[in-house]
């Protein structure tokens, strides 16, 4: 061969080498895109089914109090003054309902019997009331027993809720909840649903008329999303979200353009090296690994919506001001079973709970929500130091094998004074003039021990333009330390705390809480206004 | 054996005769490790027919997930008695007004 050729043969070489190692990187840049891109599909598919399943886990929140509206309803012979007063806690503008009505069993025509809030829009859905009202009559099983429907048109957003008690009862209850107007709903800063859009439809398919929220503008969702259906009462929900950022975080996304960036810098050589390492043994387990703490971590995000469906805004009441915080603690770490409620019982009294489920996670989150509708309920006809010891036979928290400690404040809003049961709880702070000082008083067993269990409730006078705060051990609690050290913390942080409730409360949080704390806590207080006349 | 290989917590169960028996735990026991434990000494529990005896004195962390496996003992056998536990254990149990029910010495 003369030296041209020779020339000629070698180049070829070069060019085959370099198209060999084109080839394999452009290969393992598909791989590895091809897997990010599966890997991020299966993460979807597992978030929409988790806010799918917080979504039923709102039932109970539905369910308990239209089942005591019914029953008050048939045992009251549909007493105005009675039911509006029960009402008042479930129906208001920024309550769970805007419209709350009691309807006569079988005889709809009339329209309502009584009626909370806004007038009911039930009668305004194409057909009328009368048609779901009397399906809604003979849905008295068990699990079915909530009729749900869709009040969705030009004029109307709104879902409506039918509960018809026994087979007995005279009367039916409908309430209606809002929706934001335009659908639209901001995700809460911080939250752990960030990443992540989500539309929730009424019925068993996507479309657009059957859209309840969104939390993005941009309809479709854009991108990879993954559907999950749900029953939901008599109805079903169906779930969409897909990723606002790739949920895997960002090297898997760059996995492939690094792969491609690598492989063109070298030779076929390096190529079958790149190859190995990528997916090789090390690397897959590595993955594998990255793979199960996401998925982990996916599974308790979910629980936080249980905390997000605790009372935005307290009860307004002349003469007191009201706040509370629920702070899920350090992110990434599975939610607790911390949780604050404000349960309006009459004129006269309010009803201040503060509660901790032991565990996290899952677990917590469901018995949390169980014990905070059943504590809704049983006050609505028992003082604490009766109902208290009931709660202890609740399945969801002896299936569990669980214990929760609870605080009941019971606040006179006539005499300025509170009356405190405490479920192997922490004492409340009274914040008065400077001072603060515990509301120590005999606690009982925490739940879920002994139905058979006592309790002690021990009522004090409050000074006028005093604050009381209820809390949660998260508040305090800091490893290594002992409660009483905590206590004592939280004790003179009162003392020098602003003296406007909530800037209190924030300030509190700052101050006592470790800032690497993991522990959730809620935090609940009432300010009394100084009187002017005595 | 390295410090990462050391099980966070330890338990050691004792046959004290005539159906009581003690369980000595050791090191921590919160949220993460209650689960094992529990399951762990789950034969034991069934087998106690007078009074499980938890021997603390080597525990030096218990949280509310440790205290609430331990109340669910208590209400599986006729009597639990805890053992030598470290002040801050005790003070918690105080305060939830378990002293009653967890009998600690």
């Amino acid at each position: 061969m003369d030296e041209r050729g020779l020339a000629r043969w070698s180049y070829r070489w070069v060019w085959v080498v370099l198209s060999v190692g084109a080839l394999f990187t452009a290969a393992l840049a598909i791989v590895s895109g091809d897997l990010a891109a599966s890997n991020e599909r299966h993460l979807l598919r597992l978030r929409s089914k988790e806010v799918a399943a917080v979504l039923t886990g709102a039932l109970p929140d539905i369910e308990t109090p239209l089942g005591a509206a019914v029953a008050l309803a048939n045992l009251t012979g549909a007493d105005p003054a009675k039911f509006t007063r029960f009402a008042r806690n479930y129906v208001g503008a920024k309550d769970q309902f805007v419209s709350m009505s009691v309807w006569r069993r079988g005889d709809y025509g009339g329209g309502p019997v009584i009626v909370a809030g806004s007038p009911p829009e039930l009668p305004e859905t194409p057909g009328g009331a009368a048609p779901i009202l009397r399906a809604a009559s003979h849905r008295t099983a068990a699990h079915n027993a909530l009729t749900v429907r869709g009040l969705l048109s030009a004029t109307q957003r709104r879902v409506a809720y039918v509960y018809a008690g026994s087979d007995a009862g005279r009367f039916l209850v409908e309430a209606e909840a809002a929706l934001p107007r335009d659908t639209y709903t901001r995700t809460p800063p911080g939250s752990a649903y960030s990443n992540i859009n989500v539309a929730v439809y009424i019925g068993t398919r996507p479309q657009p008329d059957r859209l309840l929220l969104r939390t993005t503008h941009r309809m479709p969702l854009p991108g990879a999303h993954a559907t999950t259906t749900i029953p939901f009462g008599s109805n079903h929900l169906t779930v969409v979200i897909s990723a606002r950022q790739p949920l895997e975080g960002r090297l898997p996304e760059e996995l492939p353009w690094l792969v491609a960036i690598f492989g063109a810098l070298i030779t076929a050589g390096a190529a079958v090296l790149t190859f190995r390492l990528v997916s090789g043994g090390r690397r897959a387990g590595a993955l594998a690994a990255e793979n199960r703490r996401l998925y982990g971590e996916q599974r308790e995000i979910a629980q936080s919506l249980q905390h997000a469906l605790l009372p935005d805004a307290a009860p307004e009441i002349e003469g007191l001001e009201l706040a509370a915080v629920y702070d899920a603690g350090a992110p990434g770490v599975d939610i607790g079973g911390d949780w604050y409620d404000m349960i309006r019982l009459s004129s006269r009294r309010l009803l201040l709970v503060v509660g901790d489920v032991s565990g996290r996670g899952i677990r917590a989150a469901a018995a949390m929500a169980t014990l905070r509708s059943a504590i809704q309920y049983a006050a609505q006809v028992d003082p604490p130091e009766d109902f208290l010891p009931t709660l202890s036979g609740l399945r969801s928290l002896r299936n569990e094998g669980q214990i929760a400690t609870v605080l009941c404040v019971m606040i006179d809003l006539q005499e300025q004074r509170v009356d405190i049961t405490s479920a192997g709880h922490l004492p409340p702070l009274l914040v008065h003039d400077g001072h603060s000082r515990y509301l120590e008083t005999e606690v009982g067993l925490p739940i879920g021990i002994d139905t058979d269990s006592q309790y002690v409730t021990q009522g004090f006078d409050i000074p006028d333009g005093a604050s009381l705060l209820a809390f949660t051990d998260g508040l305090i609690e800091r490893h290594g330390e002992s409660l009483d050290e905590g206590l004592e913390r939280l004790r003179s942080a009162g003392e020098n705390a602003p003296g406007d409730l909530e800037a209190m409360i924030t300030w509190i949080l700052d101050e006592v809480r470790g800032s690497n704390s993991v522990d959730d806590t809620a935090i609940a207080g009432v300010k009394w206004a100084k009187r002017t006349n005595h | 054996m390295g410090e990462a290989d050391e099980p966070l917590t330890r338990h050691h169960v004792t046959d004290l005769g005539g159906g009581s028996f003690q369980i000595a735990l050791e090191g921590e026991l919160d949220l993460s490790t209650a689960d094992a434990v529990r399951d762990a000494v789950e034969n034991t529990i069934n087998s106690v027919t007078e009074t499980l005896v938890l021997e603390l004195s080597g525990l030096r962390f218990a949280d509310s997930s440790a205290i609430a496996l331990w109340v669910t003992w208590s209400q599986r056998v006729p009597r639990v008695e805890i053992r030598h536990a470290q002040p801050m254990i005790l003070r918690v149990i105080q305060t939830m007004g378990l002293s009653g029910r967890l009998n600690p010495r």
